[in-house]
């Protein structure tokens, strides 16, 4: 019982805290309090350095009776939502003190508990949990895109993300449903084998599968899933969309990793693949499309995310397309690289949007006109994460899509490949307009001086995500091999 | 190898990463002193000349070999080394840093970011010659990419916007199918041999069929011949040279069109021999229309830059038809004609440079009688121009003339095609010389020129000299270009 409680550690370490935030919050009467948000970050800290630590020693293994499998990869995807949590966290702080409409408390409390449900859907390994996993991660969510209260197009991103969001999860329910009356199992790892045990059964599994699936594409934004993607990115905080864009992609992906062998079964590896692949290549386009003519920051940023999650879906195709093989390995660790690089250099971008943002709402992307004046260093960090998200080498979004796309050549889906390419280079007109505002194009003339100001908190977050975005670029060795090794091991 | 033996402290990482180093000092440094800032850079930029001086003895085999590991899990090392191919282009890109820090002093305020992309430019560029593991040469050649479009961007004229984007958009578009072909190549090492590898000896070796070495060639030419440019890819030249700033413009003419030829020659034609000489005739016949078209819209242009920007092409499609004769003659011409572009391109840009700065103006009618009233700059102007047409006894002419015999042995057609690019070239460029360095000033702003300074002087000397050198002594170059040339040609098929 110990050692289940133990391994769950990365999972209920965020609830715990979340309870104490509550409590602290009840005593603090409701008031803002340094309190909460020191306790929050700790909190992060804390499932942070615990999920690394067990990862580092290797504990590993099932608890509660294998319904939940902490494996090296859920534990890397801990390991990356409560990184997501941490800096959304850091990032909060200046944003809620410049902004008086966000009176609730409960804030902090709300991510803990999201990240806790995220950290449990990497775990698990039972459909049941999968859909608890689900919506601890997705209320709290709903709830923090709406927390503006005061703010029309906040409460807005709530009411969309809850009501799509709801619809959602009653087809992962019903996928769930199907999957086990195709196999009588409800534990993941069991399910291909119980499928293929029991033969063909008029297409039941395969039904299953692609209800289960719409659920989670639309929790990662996958075409034609995304529909709310833009407006609940563009309403919701800007901290929480940094948090949402990055952590819940990372969990949604592990539940994914963990899925593929259904996929495979279920649906026939060429079927599956093949319908991946068409997903794949329609998020791809549609999200770079998307974003080329958007005006503001957060809703380009939204696109793009959609754009980032076509490409993991590469690697997913090409995992599914040869079920089994060498491909699962180093499918799962392109992923993985792929969730933390992108998690950095999201979390990164959306930190200078809060600086932009100073508390006004301000969230054109003109304004990013004349930064390289204004603000040298914070322009040359926002350059690093722009270049990383369009993929330019040596930054970890270049090595992200070198080793997705080298998945899917070994799977032998070159016009995959080609394609995704070609993605990218669609994605580098709005990634390089940014840049072009940022450095080539100076503020209108008589324009007020801006006072942007960035905390500490926020300036560690955007210097640690940048040095890990250049670091990963250039020195990606240590990491790759980690994570194949923990990935494979 | 020299006397010294330098393997072991890793030369080449000092040269490729120095002018890093460079940049980090620059950028703390304080931004009111322009004199400071111009000096640190050039300091650097002195040192790693002289640094690189020491591979001058690279030839025939690849040498100061660096072997790190770096993704293992994929084979990729960080692996540098050079021979007779690379070491003159790294010494270029060394010798065309300090120079154009020479041509920064109507650089206004933003002085410091000029210097420090340009350093970190360097960096890409020399890495780029010295890489011997593919992806480590993707990295580098997409790093130079970078600090280019900023200095278009932030520093070029009025559309200096359009040109930086066109720039940028054409080059990544070329070079990501590219990266599809590497991958595909490293997939297929891994499926041959049943181990990773990244470096490009490891992957010459691969036996792939003929199908397959196509599509492969063809991947890489498409990155390559963008660059290089090759018409019809060659439309986002003369806008990213027209608007790039001096500096930029240098840079871009004797570094990073080479990429182009360069990675035809150490990539695309070893990786795919049989495919190099299936595409042969084809990429012959864009070379050559690259020559003439280059030729014909250099001589229609009243802008100095435009001119320049367009022979530009014309001359590298002359490299290209050096390159794709497949004969050891006409490679090594190609070769030096490379190096001889990158000098008198990079130094016609230099000039254009000191002219616009002081009349402002770039027309070809708004200037006349420059010998006259400028002397040093109009002389140097017409010995540039002459060795840019190919005058015996200057640098051009060997190239040419080792292309062109080459040429003779195996593509008799394309030679006479490119021997009339050489009479166009004289057109155009004699008449540029005729009504700029010529004739009466032509109002009273272009008759009270200042000439060349002191710094733009000293600035100027190592190009002129490398221009009657490489005229007068090529052997010092083609005997180190020579077997290394050969090597490659050998794995092609033919000697």
């Amino acid at each position: 019982m110990f050692q289940d409680i133990a391994l769950a550690g990365p999972i209920l370490l965020p609830a715990l805290a979340a309870l104490l935030l509550l409590g602290v919050e009840l005593l603090a009467g409701g008031r803002r309090s340094q309190g909460s948000f020191l306790l929050c970050a700790l909190g992060a800290l804390v499932a942070l350095l615990y999920s690394g630590f067990f990862l580092a020693k290797g504990r590993t293994g099932l608890a509660f009776h294998g319904t939940l499998n902490v494996d090296n990869t859920a534990l890397l995807i801990s390991v990356i939502v409560h990184f997501s949590a941490l800096l959304a966290v850091l990032l909060s702080r200046s944003y809620l003190a410049a902004r008086r409409d966000v009176d609730a408390p409960e804030y902090h409390s709300l991510i803990m508990v999201a990240a806790s449900g995220m950290a449990m859907l990497a775990a698990a390994n039972d459909l049941v949990n999968v859909f608890l996993g689900v919506e601890l991660m997705s209320i709290p969510l709903y709830v923090l895109a709406a927390i503006q209260r005061k703010s029309v197009r906040s409460v807005e991103a709530g009411l969309k993300y809850l009501l799509l969001g709801a619809f959602a999860s009653a087809f992962l329910l019903f996928g769930m449903g199907l999957l086990y009356g195709a196999s009588g199992s409800t534990l993941l790892s069991a399910l291909p084998a119980e499928i293929a045990r029991l033969g063909t059964d008029g297409g039941l599994a395969a039904f299953g599968v692609v209800m289960f699936l719409i659920g989670v594409f639309f929790k990662v934004a996958a075409v034609p899933f995304h529909m709310w993607t833009p407006d609940v990115y563009e309403g919701s905080p800007t901290p929480v969309t940094a948090f949402m864009a990055t952590a819940t992609k990372a969990a949604a992906f592990g539940l994914l990793l963990r899925f593929a062998p259904v996929i495979a079964t279920g649906m026939g590896p060429e079927a599956g693949s093949s319908m991946l692949a068409v997903i794949a290549v329609l998020t791809m386009f549609v999200g770079n499309l998307g974003a080329l003519r958007q005006q503001n920051l957060k809703r380009l940023l939204a696109y793009s995310s959609i754009a980032h999650a076509g490409y993991m879906l590469v690697g997913v195709a090409a995992i599914v397309a040869e079920d089994g093989g060498e491909i699962a390995l180093t499918g799962s660790s392109a992923i993985v690289f792929y969730l933390g690089a992108y998690a950095a250099m999201n979390l990164g971008a959306f930190g200078v949007a809060v600086v932009l943002d100073r508390g006004q709402g301000k969230e054109g992307v003109n304004e990013l006109k004349g930064l390289c004046s204004e603000r040298p260093l914070l322009a040359a960090v926002m350059a690093v994460f722009t270049l990383a998200l369009a993929g330019v080498p040596p930054t970890a979004g270049f090595l992200g899509k070198f080793y997705v796309f080298s998945c899917a050549v070994q799977a032998r889906m070159y016009a995959l490949a080609v394609v995704a390419v070609l993605a990218s280079v669609v994605g580098l007109f709005y990634y390089l307009r940014l840049i072009l505002l940022m450095y080539f194009t100076p503020r209108e003339e008589g324009a007020e001086p801006r006072m942007l100001r960035t905390d500490s908190f926020l300036a560690v977050a955007s210097f640690a995500s940048a040095v890990l975005v250049l670091w990963l670029g250039v020195l990606p060795g240590w990491f790759v091999g980690f994570v194949e090794k923990t990935v494979g091991g | 190898m020299g006397a010294l033996d330098l393997n072991s402290f890793g030369i080449l990482s000092l040269i490729t990463f120095l002018p890093l180093l460079g940049a980090l000092v620059v950028a703390f440094l304080p931004r009111e002193n322009p004199k400071v800032l111009r000096a640190a850079a050039l300091l650097f930029g002195l040192a790693n000349l002289g640094l690189s001086l020491l591979i001058v003895n690279a030839a025939g085999t690849m040498v100061f070999v660096e072997r790190l590991n770096w993704i293992p899990a994929f084979g990729v090392c960080y692996g540098m080394a050079v021979d007779g191919i690379s070491m003159p282009l790294v010494i270029l890109s060394c010798l065309v840093v300090p120079i154009i820090v020479a041509t920064t002093f109507h650089v206004g305020s933003g002085l410091k970011e000029y210097l420090v992309l340009l350093l970190i430019m360097e960096t890409g560029m020399v890495g780029v010659f010295c890489a011997t593991d593919i992806i480590l040469f993707y990295v580098f050649f997409e790093l130079t990419l970078v600090p280019l479009y900023f200095l278009i961007g932030m520093f070029g004229g009025v559309n200096r916007i359009y040109a930086a984007f066109k720039f940028f958009l054409f080059t990544a578009f070329g070079s990501l199918p590219m990266l599809v072909a590497i991958l595909f190549l490293l997939y297929q090492h891994h499926q041959t041999t049943g181990f990773w590898s990244a470096s490009i000896a490891d992957l010459r070796s691969l036996q792939l069929d003929a199908a397959t070495q196509n599509w492969v060639f063809a991947g890489f030419a498409l990155a390559f011949a963008i660059k290089v440019p090759l018409w019809p890819l060659h439309t986002w030249l003369p806008d990213a040279h027209v608007q790039a700033p001096t500096g930029g413009s240098i840079v871009l003419a004797a570094i990073m069109l080479k990429l182009g030829t360069y990675g035809f020659l150490r990539i695309a034609m070893p990786l795919a021999p049989q495919a190099a000489h299936t595409f042969a005739t084809p990429v012959l016949v864009l070379a050559a229309i690259s020559v003439i078209y280059g030729a014909y819209l250099a001589w229609a242009q009243d802008d100095l830059k435009k001119l320049v920007a367009c022979s530009s092409v014309s001359h590298m499609g002359f490299v290209m038809v050096g390159l794709f004769a497949l004969e050891p003659l006409a490679v090594r011409g190609a070769m030096l004609q490379m190096l001889n572009h990158g000098v008198s391109t990079g130094a016609l840009f230099f000039l254009v440079g000191c002219a616009y700065e002081r009349r402002h103006k770039r027309g070809l009618d708004d200037y006349g009688g420059l010998v006259k009233v400028s002397p040093a700059l109009g002389i140097a102007l017409v010995i540039t121009s002459l060795s840019s047409i190919g005058l015996p006894g200057l640098n051009g002419f060997v190239g040419e003339l080792l292309i062109l015999l080459g040429a003779f042995k195996t593509q008799p057609v394309f030679a006479i095609l490119c021997a009339s690019g050489v009479l166009l070239g004289a057109i155009y460029m004699l008449q540029m010389v005729r009504r700029v360095c010529y004739g009466t000033p032509n109002c009273e702003e272009a008759a009270r020129l200042s000439d060349m300074s002191v710094a733009e002087k000293f600035a100027f000397a190592p190009l002129v000299i490398l221009m009657f050198w490489i005229g007068l002594a090529p052997g010092f170059l083609l005997e180190r270009i020579g077997p290394a040339v050969d090597s490659i040609l050998a794995a092609l098929g033919n000697t």
